[in-house]
């Protein structure tokens, strides 16, 4: 089982307050600014990798066809991915579950929402 | 605070500050709508409130945290509907929200800082003693709260739910749903089949159990699943209505609920939340989804096309250092657009396609521009907004009941522009609150309605925004206004005596100045007025206002849409380009020499226009920032200067530039030099506050949109410009300032008020020594007045239409025969140089002798500020002369003009045959109406003592012997009524004859002030002397 999560957002200051919520949780963070970044980080460290968050809107490679080409490899079938959507893409979601999302964070979300969301998409929920 | 990270902190701040002032609004709005709350904005409040208090558990800002907790406790017991909002919590809740934001102001100590007592007012809504404090922040996931047990074994459709499964789904976060499906609503009525339904719901989640109910009638399936997805998007994806999924376990700590209505803490979750259904059935969002979710079942579309409706608006923060940097790139667009037109204006016809595409390029550069100028544009609301507070804080305070009324919230205005509005807004709301408004119990006894009104309004009014505070308060005392600046010696009494109503409100705007009588910690501190025109000004705005005792006041700011592009004439003097903003330019007179009626003027020895029944002074541009004029030597091209120094019968004569000037130039023979365009003269007409004034350039160029570049401190001192700007050519131009340029030209628009000619009675100050004088002259350099209360009419006759009757003149006028007089055979005057086709008749006011003076012209009719020669001699038919503006004005004695041109030419005195003559003291403010008083009643055959005021009266009066005082009704701060009554106490006095004087008279009133006394207008000298002889006769 991997110790990181990688978090996929271009926004600087949503990276900082999932990476410190990431650090919360005893894991430890790594980042990428879009999705292309994101596939070469696990393409690296795939094995260490634990959990993807995925943000939906992202230049480059938005976070569906992100999300779309890790499940088109088969060493990450099984890898939890969250997408992280706002309110006003809702219908993603579901785009999203059915593409294989482990599950959904939408915007905006308390940092307890954060922290338990991770732990239910790592099968830590009965911890909470 | 560990890991404080700075940047992070502060975004955290910003966004706080925003949502707790809109927080703020909303509990206003919630006090507004006591006992019935909307529930959207409950949830607003509650969703901003949750925000803060996440957020600063991320920073570790326990205060905050806890006291935002317990903000968030009771709010979430109103959005409940356990609480019903009263406007005493809303107190508590707005002082704890106010507390949020002073804490928010230094986080670094904070955590410091001690919120008990927040927290004890916010304790008994909660009931039992409130609720514990709430952990700051959630230290780590092991100490937040256990997993709720409970139904964890329900089960559906006779199947129970496996307890291995249901900790499973539990540790995934997952969702058991069982799901009843009626086939002919939901399969049938969607087009869809039983396999398809199942392939919906697998891909969305995991398929654990499913039966096929024969009993119910139609049939009914009934579906077990567990998915990720919570119940709204449930309802969405499976495309099911919301009662056909029931949640088989106890709803997710962290159902992600839509932001309307955030899931409790996790620790509080077991005990305070409601099952999911009921949750989610209050919020607004989920209203939403449900009946969407119903219109994409009678469609039969999938259930993953449905839109739902947004809760979040759809904006992004940008930093304003990006916006202005746009902003100024766009400027700079703007500036290249217009260098590239004028670049290749002569080539369009060279090449192909030219035209279109830079008109293309044109009309996107300023689409650009006005798209990146709406990002910096703001609705006022924002700021109106805040005043909900301020009225109700202060309303409280000083136990006065108020109406705020907003107009216009969605008008819109540069970001600048309003962040520079709010104090200077707020202080004008605090000041009609405190002074305006008027105690609810006083209102009442003056009959108005208990509750005073005071409206803020926003409207676009020729490209820039009025913004107008009106209150129906006590309006302002002008008296009292003038006492007050003469006790800070702000003012002499000489200079209060001339002012008038008008001026005299003005000095509100004096550094320095409050009229509160008691400084209370509203306002009254003496930080007034001026800084609020002074940031009002900064801002490239004015302050006018209005008051009417005892009616109300009205403050109006004109401000503009926003501050860097600018819309401007592009015009030229001497050589020179200039910018001038299309702000306040009214309209462009051009005048042909020779053709219309309109030319400049000389009129006491300022350049005029007369334009629509006005006169507007001119201001030639060249002069006033003293560049050489020049003119284009028609026959060489050249410059050269231009000595002719009158713009009156200035011909000066250039090359014809405009196509205006071009199409004129072929109309006309060459040669005609006194004729050709070049003698066009063009007069901006700019508004400046109250004011008009024409600016007289040599050239109107170009329209051009300008980016205003500020000037170095060195130019800042200029007073014509405000700004510099460059041009489409590429050169530098100064933007020229109308209100720098009419101050430093020193026009004076009280010679030339935008009055009407025909104005029969004047309005003067009542203690001002603003006269209100018709002037006019026979066209010699002798000017006469008359006051205009003493006009009654002016008639324009042709000279054949006058009769004459052995050596005297007459005119047939209405019905009668009226004697015509010539001031040249009654007065040490010339006689009219030639003898004109036209004269005018003035006949004034007069109650026995009618007569018509005749004179050539009638000059205007003006409010002036009055010299009068005290000491010159009066002669015959004439009360003395005034200097107006460097030049001598005979003043007309109109009484005895009239006796002179009587039957007999005999000059008597009105109360001849009263012996011994009548004494009579006289107190008057105004020294011209004094002196027209003295001397008429003189010539009456009076004994006049001027007193210089009613003490002076008084002690006169005392020594006995006196007749009848004449005493001025609208001495300032002192109330005609008053002083005569306190007249009346000396018994001496009790039945002393006293004449009050006003202003004018209207009829009704002319005896209302008991015996021994009446009243009689200022100027009506028949009247007066009319009045002492019944006085006298009475007393015999």
């Amino acid at each position: 089982m991997g110790t990181k999560i990688l978090t996929v957002d271009d926004s600087r200051v949503m990276l900082r307050i999932i990476s410190s919520a990431i650090e919360r949780l005893g894991y430890q963070p790594v980042i990428a600014k879009n999705g292309a970044v994101a596939l070469e980080l696990l393409e690296e460290q795939g094995e260490e990798i634990a959990l993807v968050l995925l943000d939906w809107n992202m230049p480059v490679m938005n976070g569906l066809d992100t999300l779309k080409a890790i499940r088109a490899q088969e060493r990450f079938q099984d890898l939890p991915v969250m997408m992280v959507t706002t309110e006003s893409e809702r219908t993603n979601v579901l785009e999203a579950i059915r593409a294989g999302a482990r599950h959904y964070l939408t915007k905006p979300f308390s940092p307890e929402d954060l922290v338990i969301r991770m732990m239910e998409c790592l099968g830590l929920g009965d911890q909470l | 605070m560990s890991d404080l990270d700075l940047e992070l902190v502060e975004e955290f701040v910003v966004e706080s500050r925003e949502l707790l002032e809109a927080a703020e609004s909303d509990l206003l709005a919630l006090d507004l709508s006591q006992g019935a709350p909307g529930q959207e904005v409950v949830n607003r409040i509650f969703r901003a409130v949750h925000s803060v208090k996440g957020a600063a558990g991320f920073f570790g800002l326990e205060v905050i945290g806890v006291l935002a907790h317990r903000l968030e406790s009771v709010l979430m017991k109103v959005r409940d509907g356990q609480l019903a909002p009263t406007s005493q919590m809303v107190d508590v809740l707005l002082q704890a929200n106010d507390r949020l934001r002073g804490l928010l102001e230094d986080i670094q100590a904070s955590n410091g800082e001690d919120v008990s007592a927040h927290l004890a007012a916010l304790d008994p809504f909660l009931g039992e003693g409130g609720s514990p404090p709430a952990p700051p922040a959630p230290p780590a996931p092991a100490v937040t709260a256990p997993a709720p047990q409970g139904q964890g074994g329900g089960s559906f459709a006779g199947w129970s739910v496996p307890a291995a499964l249901a900790a499973e789904i539990k540790r995934h976060g997952r969702h058991l749903f069982g799901l009843t499906v009626d086939p002919s609503r939901d399969l049938i009525g969607q087009g869809r089949t039983a396999a398809a339904l199942i392939e919906d719901v697998s891909d969305l989640g995991e398929l654990l159990h499913s039966t096929y109910d024969e009993a119910t009638p139609g049939g009914s399936f009934a579906l077990v699943v567990s998915t990720v997805l919570d119940l709204d998007f449930a309802v969405e994806g499976f495309a099911l209505p919301r009662d056909a999924i029931q949640d088989l376990l106890r709803a997710s700590v962290v159902a992600p609920a839509p932001p309307a209505a955030p899931p409790p803490l996790p620790k509080a979750a077991p005990a305070a939340a409601p099952p999911n259904a009921s949750a989610v059935a209050a919020s607004p969002a989920a209203a939403k989804a449900s009946p969407a979710a119903a219109k994409a079942s009678s469609d039969g579309g999938s259930g993953a096309q449905v839109e739902t409706k947004s809760t979040v608006s759809d904006t992004i923060r940008i930093k304003t250092t990006v916006l202005n940097a746009l902003m100024e790139m766009a400027g700079e667009l703007v500036l290249a657009r217009n260098r590239l037109l004028r670049t290749l204006a002569d080539k369009t016809d060279q090449i192909e396609g030219l035209g279109p595409v830079l008109s293309q390029v044109s009309s996107i550069t300023t689409e650009v521009q006005e798209q990146i100028m709406r990002t910096r544009l703001q609705p006022v609301g924002t700021l109106f907004g805040r005043f909900n507070r301020v009225v109700r804080d202060l309303t409280h305070k000083l136990g006065k009941e108020v109406n705020l009324e907003t107009v216009g919230a969605d008008v819109e205005l540069d970001r600048t522009i309003l962040e520079g509005l709010a104090d200077p807004l707020t202080h004008l709301l605090r000041n009609s609150l405190d002074h305006g408004i008027e105690m609810p119990e006083e209102r009442v006894a003056a009959g108005k309605v208990r509750f005073g009104t005071i409206q803020i309004s926003a409207q676009h009014e020729g490209g820039m925004v009025n913004i107008t505070i009106k209150d129906d308060g006590g309006g302002i005392d002008v008296q009292r206004i003038l006492l007050k600046a003469m006790e800070r010696g702000l003012l002499t009494e000489e200079q209060a005596d001339r002012m008038s109503d008008r001026e005299g409100l003005q000095l509100i705007f004096l550094p320095g100045f409050s009229t509160a009588k008691v400084v209370t910690d509203v306002s009254g501190r003496g930080v007034g007025m001026d800084v609020v025109r002074t940031n009002i000004e900064k801002l490239g705005g004015n302050v006018d206002l209005a008051s009417t005792h005892g009616v109300g006041t009205t403050v109006t700011l004109k401000l503009p849409l926003t501050l860097a592009i600018v819309s401007s004439l592009i015009v030229t003097a001497g050589g020179q380009h200039f910018a001038l903003p299309q702000v306040g330019l009214q309209e462009v007179i051009r005048i042909v020499p020779g053709q219309g009626h309109e030319a400049i003027e000389e009129v006491r020895g300022a350049s005029v226009l007369r334009h629509r029944g006005t006169l507007l002074p001119i201001v030639r541009l060249d002069e006033v920032l003293d560049i050489a004029p020049t003119f284009v030597d028609p026959q060489t091209g050249a410059r050269r200067s231009d000595r002719r120094q009158r713009i009156a019968d200035r011909r000066q004569s250039s090359k014809p530039r405009t196509l205006e000037e071009k199409k004129l130039a072929e109309q006309r023979a060459p040669g005609d030099r006194r004729e050709s365009l070049a003698s066009v003269q063009r007069i901006l007409v700019l508004k400046v506050g109250k004011n008009r004034f024409g600016l007289l350039v040599d050239q109107i160029v170009d329209n051009e949109e300008i980016v205003v570049k500020p000037v170095s401190r060195f130019v800042r001192s200029a007073p014509c410009f405000s700004g510099a700007t460059i041009l489409g050519d590429g050169t530098i131009s100064m933007i020229l300032d109308p209100l720098g340029i009419s101050t430093h030209a020193k026009l004076r628009f009280d010679l030339t008020k935008d009055k009407a000619v025909a104005r029969p009675k004047g309005a003067q100050g009542p203690q001002g020594e603003i006269f209100s004088l018709i002037l006019l002259s026979n066209h010699t350099d002798e000017t006469f007045a008359l006051p205009l209360t003493q006009v009654g009419r002016i008639e324009k006759i042709r000279r054949d239409e006058i009769r004459r009757i052995g050596d005297r003149e007459y005119l047939s006028y209405r019905e009668t025969t009226l004697p015509l007089v010539r001031l040249e055979q009654h007065l040490r005057v010339k006689a009219p140089a030639t003898e004109p086709v036209e004269y005018f008749v003035v006949i004034p006011n007069l109650r026995g002798q009618q007569i018509g003076l005749l004179t050539t012209q009638v000059l205007d009719a003006v409010e002036v500020k009055l010299q009068v020669h005290q000491g010159s001699v009066p002669s015959r038919g004439i009360f003395g002369s005034a200097v107006l503006d460097d030049r001598i004005v005979l003043l007309l004695d109109i009484v005895q003009l009239a006796q002179l041109s009587s039957a007999d030419g005999e000059v008597r005195p009105l109360l001849e045959g009263i012996t011994p003559p009548l004494r009579v003291v006289l107190v008057e403010a105004s020294p011209t109406t004094r002196l027209i008083q003295r001397t008429a009643l003189q010539r009456a055959g009076a004994l006049v003592t001027v007193a210089e005021d009613v003490e002076a009266a008084t002690a006169l009066l005392k020594r006995g012997g006196v007749d009848a005082l004449i005493l001025d009704g609208e001495l300032p701060n002192q109330p005609a009524e008053v002083l005569l009554s306190d007249l009346r106490a000396d018994e001496s006095l009790a039945r002393l004859p006293v004449i009050l004087t006003t202003s004018h008279l209207p009829e009704d009133e002319e005896d209302s002030v008991g015996r021994f006394a009446a009243r009689a207008a200022k100027l009506d000298i028949e009247r007066l002397v009319e009045r002492l002889i019944t006085f006298a006769e009475e007393r015999r």
